[in-house]
């Protein structure tokens, strides 16, 4: 599944950066925002931005195909981000939305709304400075991961039917896997949502369906994913542009 | 004369320049009078201790004397204990060969002849500066040795209880406060004194020719004023003349009003003062803390970070100047003090060794402006501390670096970051994140290879991560000074090298330990 559209709501600060962050990864990226001071800045900015409010008029967004769509909702006005998560949420109970909020509080709210994923900035900002403080090495190594700049990345590897580690347990796959990636985690839809880390359960048995997450260079992701057979969900062959 | 002077001249150049004699004179400086010095607080109770025994050894004395080790040890120990404090306290309460050194430069300098005689005077004037100053008095009075033929002398032991409020914090700001009362403190006692002698000598001419009258002397009377304008009324000594207890009523009345205004003069000092003094307090805790964090300005922001690292175990201290914040953040029950953290002035008054004993310090202002500003400030005094600043503007970014910000957190970017990474593949972003946050059973930390791990451990290979539940994600390598992901067997690792691994808790803890065998 290739993610092809975004939609943001909103264009304030955090929304104009996940723009820049994102603007060459996805094949299209929309800008709604509820003031046309904002969706001109947008324009200028050379984003497709349209003026939206907040009643159900959601015809456009059923172009899309919702199931290839992120939307990310970043409005200034922490009541109308809620709001129009609820709308949204409504009206297309199978879309992913990523909602931005201040604080603890309204991130809970916004989960409560619907969202899928909420990044609380305060959260974020306060477990970045004690990350740099505390762990060094640790914040700078998930930095280098996050950064599109390093080749150092994190990849998510469905296995599919006929993929040669089906039937294996974590550990052997760790044992015989001589590439230079290492293997985080899985998650089984069939036992639960939860995260099996590699640190942890190193018996599990690997069904089809079964996710893995590794971490390694781009080159080194890309032979892991053909010799045990997944699909990998991220894409990055547009970057570096 | 002439060598005379030249003797005292170079006697005082030979203790200035010599670094033996002033580290002493530091040492027993810090002592007696430094209250962030650590064996200060010992000696203080040392002398705590000697002042209370020589209280329990009088009282033991009133009613049977008794001439045995105990009489001795309070009589000439304790006395020649106090003595050496007092002339330790003499010596390091001037720079006398400082001051003769200056005036003979003077001289020197104006070429004329150098006035020995003004010289020492200055010196003996800054000795009886100290000398004449009250703790100094009660200190002298406390040394007296108790002669057990004059009972009076043992009324120097109320010396002795005096000498405590040297050694307790809280009674030097009792004084304080007290003082900062002068004048109103000055004006009741007159007032008070001038009730107590008009009421004395009243109630004499009225009551004293009475045969029925208790009251007989000026003393009776005075005592008599006295135990009823402060409102305590014993009863023993009552008028009984109706002229006499007319002068009672004026007494009484007037008692009250004295009694509350004096009430209300300590009442309204401490109210005053109260908040000067926990800043006092609050500064003198920070003092003793080994290690902490700055925070510089209190948001929404410092109030998660704050918490969150006081959670770890950690210390935190937050500066802001605008007071109504720093009374928030007290609420938190966090270290606050309504400085402003761009001025120099502030960390005069923390006084406290930045590179030692901060770790690091956190810029959380408002703006960026005033963080740029901080920078600068904190740069101005010392180099090497740590730096983290928000950056809330891309454009200003480069200013803060260039004003010394070892680490610029810009939040709008990471949210992007975040944004993007979980829009592209949420479930590894979700895997990743879990192993950020402190309370999953599984996490993510940093092992320092230290001097004797390193005497063990050469290569990835001698960790011995294999048959573990260990993943070792890599190394920081301090030789090649880069992080190296999921290194070789055969890599060289050495002291400094810092690795980053994913372990289950308690697995992390056992690994830990095994390493240090």
């Amino acid at each position: 599944m290739k993610i092809e559209s975004v939609v943001i709501f909103g264009y304030n600060e955090f929304a104009k950066e996940i723009a820049r962050q994102v603007r060459y990864e996805y094949a299209r990226l929309v800008v709604y925002s509820l003031e046309p001071a904002y969706v001109e800045e947008a324009q200028t900015e050379g984003f497709e931005a349209h003026l939206t409010d907040l009643d159900d008029h959601w015809s456009e967004l059923e172009s899309y195909n919702l199931a290839k769509t992120r939307i990310i909702c970043a409005l200034e006005d922490e009541a109308e981000n809620v709001f129009l998560i609820i709308s949204l949420r409504d009206r297309f109970p199978d879309a992913i939305i990523v909602a931005l909020a201040t604080t603890q509080e309204n991130a809970s709210k916004l989960t409560l709304a619907g969202a899928n994923k909420v990044i609380a900035e305060l959260q974020t900002i306060s477990n970045l400075i004690i990350e740099l403080l505390e762990r060094p090495v640790v914040s700078k190594l998930l930095d280098e991961i996050m950064n599109t700049t390093h080749n150092l990345r994190v990849a998510q590897v469905t296995l599919h039917e006929h993929s040669c580690a089906v039937g294996k347990r974590l550990n052997e796959v760790v044992k015989f896997n001589d590439h230079n990636i290492i293997l985080l985690a899985v998650v089984d839809y069939q036992m639960s949502e939860s995260f099996i880390f590699t640190a942890k359960g190193y018996n599990h048995l690997l069904d089809p369906g079964d996710v893995l997450v590794v971490i390694g260079y781009d080159k080194d992701i890309k032979a892991f994913e053909d010799e045990i057979g997944g699909t990998c969900e991220s894409n990055r062959s547009h970057w570096g542009r | 004369m002439r060598l005379l002077s030249k003797i005292i001249i170079d006697t005082a150049y030979a203790l200035e320049s010599s670094s033996r004699y002033r580290k002493i004179k530091r040492y027993f400086y810090n002592l007696l009078e430094n209250v962030s010095f650590k064996p200060k607080r010992y000696f203080d109770l040392f002398m705590m201790v000697m002042i209370l025994s020589s209280v329990m050894i009088l009282i033991r004395d009133v009613k049977m004397h008794q001439n045995d080790f105990l009489a001795v040890f309070n009589d000439y120990i304790i006395s020649i204990i106090f003595l050496i404090e007092y002339s330790l306290r003499f010596w390091v309460s001037s720079n006398s060969a400082d001051i003769l050194i200056t005036q003979y430069e003077k001289d020197e300098l104006l070429q004329r002849d150098f006035r020995l005689g003004r010289a020492l005077f200055k010196v003996f004037y800054a000795k009886w500066q100290y000398v004449s100053s009250i703790p100094a008095i009660i200190d002298l009075l406390a040394i007296m040795p108790f002669f057990h033929e004059l009972r009076l002398l043992r009324l120097f032991i109320i010396f002795r209880v005096f000498k405590l409020f040297r050694y307790t914090q809280n009674m030097h700001h009792f004084a304080t406060i007290l003082a900062s009362k002068k004048f109103e403190l000055l004006t009741l006692f007159t007032f008070a004194g001038l009730m107590i002698f008009v009421a004395s000598v009243m109630i004499y001419v009225m009551e004293a020719l009475n045969p029925d009258s208790p009251i007989n002397t000026l003393f009776d009377a005075l005592y008599w004023s006295i135990v009823t304008i402060s409102t305590v009324g014993y009863g023993d000594v009552t008028p009984v003349t109706y002229e006499g207890r007319t002068v009672a009523i004026i007494v009484i009345i007037s008692g009250v009003a004295v009694l509350a205004f004096a009430t209300s003069i300590v009442v309204s000092a401490f109210t005053e003062k109260l908040d000067d003094i926990r800043d006092v307090k609050l500064i003198q805790d920070i003092q003793k803390l080994k290690h902490f964090y700055l925070i510089c300005g209190y948001s929404a922001v410092t109030r998660q970070t704050a918490s969150k690292l006081r959670h770890l175990g950690r210390n935190v201290v937050i500066l802001d100047k605008n007071e109504n914040n720093v009374r928030d953040a007290r609420t938190h029950h966090h270290l606050a003090l309504a400085l402003d953290p761009s001025s120099l002035e502030s960390y005069k008054i923390l006084n406290i060794d930045l590179e030692k004993h901060v770790s690091a310090i956190i810029l959380l202002g408002e703006a960026d402006i005033q963080n740029v500003y901080t920078t600068l400030t904190v740069r101005s005094m010392q180099q090497n501390v740590r730096i983290l600043s928000i950056l809330h503007d891309k454009k200003n970014r480069r200013k803060l670096e260039i004003s010394g910000v070892n680490d610029v957190i810009y939040a709008q970017e990471l949210i992007g970051q975040l944004s993007r990474e979980y829009s592209g593949h949420p479930i590894a972003f979700e895997a990743l994140h879990a192993l950020r946050t402190e309370n999953k059973d599984v996490k993510m930390d940093e092992i320092l290879i230290d001097e004797r791990m390193a005497r063990m451990i050469k290569t990835v290979k001698d960790l011995s991560i294999r048959g573990r539940q260990i993943v070792l994600l890599g190394v920081e390598s301090r030789r090649e000074n880069r992080f190296i992901f999921n290194p070789e067997g055969d890599f060289k690792l050495e002291e400094g090298d810092m690795m980053v691994v994913i372990a289950e808790n308690s697995m992390l803890h056992e690994y830990r330990v095994s390493l240090h065998k």
